[in-house]
C-alpha cells in the first residue's frame, strides 16, 4: 500500500547491501547480547556469592567449634576476644553474629539478630543462606542449626550476617566485564563484516569499471572466470543480453546491407537512363534532368556508404584475412579514383607518401581513404588544398593523414563527428557516414583515429595511427 | 567499335545501348550468357560487358569458358556484387576490369575506351587516345592527324601516359621504367619531358595533369 501511495516519479532510494547485511547481523547479535548479559551476570554473581558464602560458612563453623569446647552451653557464653577480633577483621563489610539456644534465648552476640531466625524448615540447607535486611541495611545471613548434644542439650542456632558491599562490588564488576566483552564482540563482528564486505565487493567494482571503460559498441561477453561465484548468474545473464544485442545489431546490419545491395541494380538503371537522357537536352528539361541526376548520384552514394559501413564493422569481418601491405602503394594506386572528384570541386589534391607498412585489409583501407578524401573535398570546396600523407613513426606505427585547409571542425564536436549520420554542417551534401566508416575500419585494424586542427592553423587534419605490423594483436 | 553486352536488367541495358550509340559505339545486347558464345563466333567484337548474376549460365562461367577457348577479347564485369571476393574471383577468372553498379556512365565509357585501347595496342601497331595516335612500330606519333615531332624520351613518356590513362602514372615508376643500367633517369628529367610534352599538346585539348606528390595523368575532356 505504501508503495502505491508513492508518487511515480520518486524513485525508491536504492538500498545498500552492506547496510542490509549489517542490520541483519546487528539484530540477532543484540538479542544474543541481551541473553548473554543476563546469563553471564547471573552466573558471575552466583560464583561470587558462593565464594563469599564459603567465608560466612567458615565463620559459622568457627562459632560452632567454640560451642563444642563449652562443657555445657549457657547464657554466659564467653567468646574469646580473638574470635571476636577475627569476626570484625573485614575492612569492607560489617559482620554480625549471634548464638541463640533452641528456645530462641540469646546466648551471645547481637540481640537484634533474633529477628533473622525464621521457622525451622527441614528442607532448608544447614547452614541456610539468604539475603535480608538489618537496620535498613542489606545483609547476607547464614543460619546454622546446631543439633542438641551434651554440650548443648537444647540445641543452638548460630546466626552470622555480613553487609553486602563486597557482593555488590563484585556484582557490578561482573556486570561491567560482561557488558564490555559482549559489546567488544559485537563491534568487532560488525567491523569485520564491514571491512570484509568492502573486499568482497572489489571484484564487482572492478567488473563495473571494466564495463564502464568499454567503447559503446563493444558487446563482447564479460569474463566470468575472474568474478566471484555468487555473481556468475548475473554475469551470465548480462552476457546473454549482450549477445542478444549483438545478434540484433548484426541482423540489423545484414538487413541494411542486403537492402542497400538490392537497391544497386535499379539505381544503376535509373542513373544510366538519366545520364543518357541528359545528352542533347536543353533548357527546362535539361535543368530537371540535372537535378534528377544529382539526386540519383546522392542516392547511389548513400547506398554505397551504407554498405561500406555495414561491411567495415569488425563484426562483419570476424574471419577476414589480413595481410602485410604498403600503405603508400595502396594510396598511390587509389589516387586516380579521387582525382576527378577533386578536380570537379576545384580543390588541389596532393600526396606526400613515405613507406608505411601495415597489417590490414586492402579494400577496407581503400574505403577509409576514400571517405577521408571525400570528406575533405566536400568540406574544403573550391580553391582548397588537400594533402594525403603517410609514413611511419619512430615506434614502428604506420600512419595515414588527410589534411585540408577548409573550415575545420571545432574541437568540442570532434567526438560527435564519428557518429553515424552526424552532419556538422548541413550545407554539405554528405550523409555523415564518412567518419563512421573511417572509425569502423580503424577498429578493424586496431588503429586510432584523431582529428586535430591542420598545421596551418586553418582546416582539419584526420590522422589514423596503426599498430606496428609485427605487433598486431590477433 | 562494337561491344557485346550481356545484361538481364533491361532498363540498364537499354540505357547502355543508347548511351554507347551516342558515343559512336555499337552494342549488341543479350539477356542470357548461353547464347553468347555463338554470337562471339559470328561477330568480331572489341569488348564484352557481362553481368555476374544472369539467368542460366552465370557471367563467371562464360568468362571461364572463353578463356579456356583462348578468346583474348577484353572483358568488363558490370555487377551489383561489390565484395572483395567477387572482384578477386572475377579478375582471376580472366576479366580485365570490374565495375560495380550503380556507376556513372562517363566512367563506364572511359573504362571501355581504356580497355579497348590497351587490347588494340597489343594486337595492332597503333595506340589511340583522343586526338593522339602513337605508331608503335615506327615510334612516331600524330596529333589531330598531323605528324607530332617527339624525342625518344618524350615518346616513351607519352606511351606510358596513354597506356595508363585515365589512371595516374607515378613519376618514380616512370623514371624507373624509362631508365636502364647504363643511364639512370632522375624524376627531375621526367618533369622536363612532361613540360615539353605539355607544350606540344597545348593546342589539342589533351592535357597532362600533375598529381602533387605522385605523378601525372593524361586527360581528354
Amino acid at each position: 500500500m505504501a508503495l502505491n501511495m508513492r508518487s511515480p516519479d520518486v524513485a525508491p532510494r536504492p538500498y545498500s547491501l552492506r547496510a542490509r547485511l549489517l542490520v541483519f547481523l546487528l539484530v540477532p547479535l543484540l538479542a544474543l547480547l541481551g541473553v548473554s548479559i543476563v546469563t553471564d551476570y547471573r552466573e558471575g554473581l552466583h560464583i561470587a556469592n558462593e565464594a563469599y558464602d564459603q567465608a560466612l560458612h567458615s565463620t559459622v563453623l568457627a562459632l560452632s567449634a567454640i560451642i563444642d569446647h563449652e562443657p555445657v552451653l549457657d547464657s554466659d557464653l564467653d567468646l574469646p576476644t580473638q574470635a571476636e577480633a577475627v569476626l570484625r577483621v573485614d575492612m569492607v563489610d560489617q559482620t554480625y553474629y549471634a548464638i541463640f539456644d533452641g528456645n530462641g534465648a540469646l546466648l551471645a552476640g547481637d540481640a537484634r539478630m533474633s529477628s533473622l531466625i525464621e521457622e525451622f524448615d527441614p528442607d532448608d540447607d544447614n547452614p541456610d543462606f539468604r539475603f535480608d535486611v538489618l537496620d535498613k541495611q542489606d545483609i547476607r545471613v547464614a543460619v546454622y542449626r546446631y543439633s542438641p548434644n551434651t554440650h548443648a542439650p537444647r540445641g543452638a542456632v548460630i546466626v552470622v550476617a555480613e553487609s553486602t558491599h563486597k557482593r555488590e562490588a563484585a556484582a557490578s564488576r561482573v556486570m561491567i566485564i560482561t557488558l564490555f566483552s559482549n559489546l567488544l564482540f559485537i563491534v568487532t563482528s560488525l567491523l569485520v563484516v564491514f571491512v570484509g564486505m568492502y573486499y568482497a565487493y572489489q571484484p564487482l567494482v572492478r567488473i563495473g569499471q571494466k564495463i564502464k571503460a568499454r567503447e559503446p559498441d563493444d558487446l563482447r561477453p564479460i569474463d566470468e572466470s575472474a568474478a566471484p561465484r555468487e555473481i556468475h548468474a548475473l554475469i551470465r545473464a548480462m552476457n546473454r543480453l549482450m549477445s542478444n544485442l549483438r545478434v540484433a545489431g548484426i541482423a540489423q546490419q545484414n538487413f541494411i546491407s542486403s537492402a542497400a545491395h538490392q537497391l544497386r541494380s535499379p539505381l544503376a538503371a535509373l542513373q544510366t537512363q538519366i545520364d543518357v537522357a541528359t545528352e542533347g537536352q536543353q533548357g527546362d528539361i535539361l535543368r530537371r534532368l540535372r537535378d534528377m541526376q544529382a539526386s540519383v548520384i546522392r542516392l547511389s552514394r548513400l547506398t554505397k556508404q551504407m554498405l561500406a559501413l555495414a561491411r567495415a564493422s569488425p563484426d562483419a569481418n570476424r574471419n577476414v584475412e589480413m595481410a602485410h601491405m604498403a600503405l603508400e602503394e595502396l594510396i598511390e594506386n587509389a589516387a586516380s579514383e579521387f582525382i576527378d572528384q577533386a578536380v570537379l570541386a576545384g580543390t588541389d589534391l596532393g600526396f606526400e607518401l613515405a613507406p608505411a607498412p601495415v597489417w590490414g585489409v586492402a579494400w577496407s583501407l581503400r574505403e577509409m581513404l576514400a571517405n577521408l578524401v571525400d570528406n575533405a573535398v566536400r568540406y574544403t570546396g573550391s580553391g582548397g588544398v588537400i594533402t594525403v600523407r603517410c609514413g611511419t613513426e619512430e615506434g614502428g606505427n604506420a600512419w595515414l593523414e588527410v589534411e585540408d585547409n577548409g573550415p575545420g571542425i571545432p574541437e568540442a564536436l570532434h567526438a560527435k563527428a564519428f557518429a553515424r549520420f552526424a552532419r556538422l554542417d548541413d550545407t554539405q551534401g554528405g550523409f555523415g557516414l564518412g567518419l563512421a566508416i573511417v572509425k569502423e575500419v580503424a577498429q578493424l585494424h586496431h588503429a586510432r583515429v584523431n582529428l586535430h586542427p591542420a598545421t596551418e592553423g586553418r582546416g582539419l587534419c584526420a590522422r589514423v595511427t596503426f599498430p606496428p605490423p609485427d605487433g598486431f594483436p590477433d | 567499335m562494337r561491344l557485346l553486352l550481356i545484361e538481364d536488367d533491361v532498363p540498364i541495358a537499354n540505357a547502355l545501348v543508347e548511351g554507347f550509340a551516342r558515343a559512336g559505339i555499337s552494342v549488341d545486347h543479350l539477356v542470357r550468357a548461353d547464347t553468347a558464345e555463338s554470337a562471339l563466333e559470328l561477330t568480331a567484337y572489341d569488348l564484352l560487358i557481362v553481368d555476374l548474376e544472369l539467368p542460366g549460365m552465370n557471367g563467371l562461367e562464360l568468362i571461364r569458358r572463353l578463356r579456356r577457348a583462348q578468346v583474348a577479347l577484353p572483358v568488363l564485369i558490370l555487377t551489383a556484387r561489390d565484395a572483395l571476393e567477387d572482384r578477386v574471383q572475377g579478375l582471376d577468372t580472366g576479366a580485365d576490369d570490374y565495375l560495380v553498379k550503380p556507376f556513372l556512365f562517363p566512367e563506364l565509357l572511359a573504362r571501355v575506351r581504356a580497355l579497348v585501347r590497351r587490347s588494340q595496342a597489343v594486337g595492332s601497331s597503333d595506340l589511340v587516345f583522343g586526338p593522339l595516335r602513337l605508331y608503335l612500330n615506327l615510334r612516331t606519333a600524330s596529333l589531330c592527324d598531323a605528324p607530332l615531332e617527339l624525342t625518344g624520351r618524350e615518346w616513351d613518356v607519352l606511351q606510358h601516359l596513354m597506356l595508363a590513362a585515365p589512371r595516374v602514372v607515378s613519376k618514380q615508376k616512370l623514371a624507373e621504367s624509362l631508365g636502364n643500367w647504363d643511364s639512370e633517369i632522375s624524376p627531375n628529367a621526367i618533369e622536363i619531358y612532361v613540360s615539353r610534352l605539355r607544350n606540344k599538346l597545348s593546342e589539342s585539348g589533351a592535357t597532362i595533369r600533375t598529381v602533387r606528390g605522385i605523378g601525372y595523368r593524361l586527360e581528354w575532356p
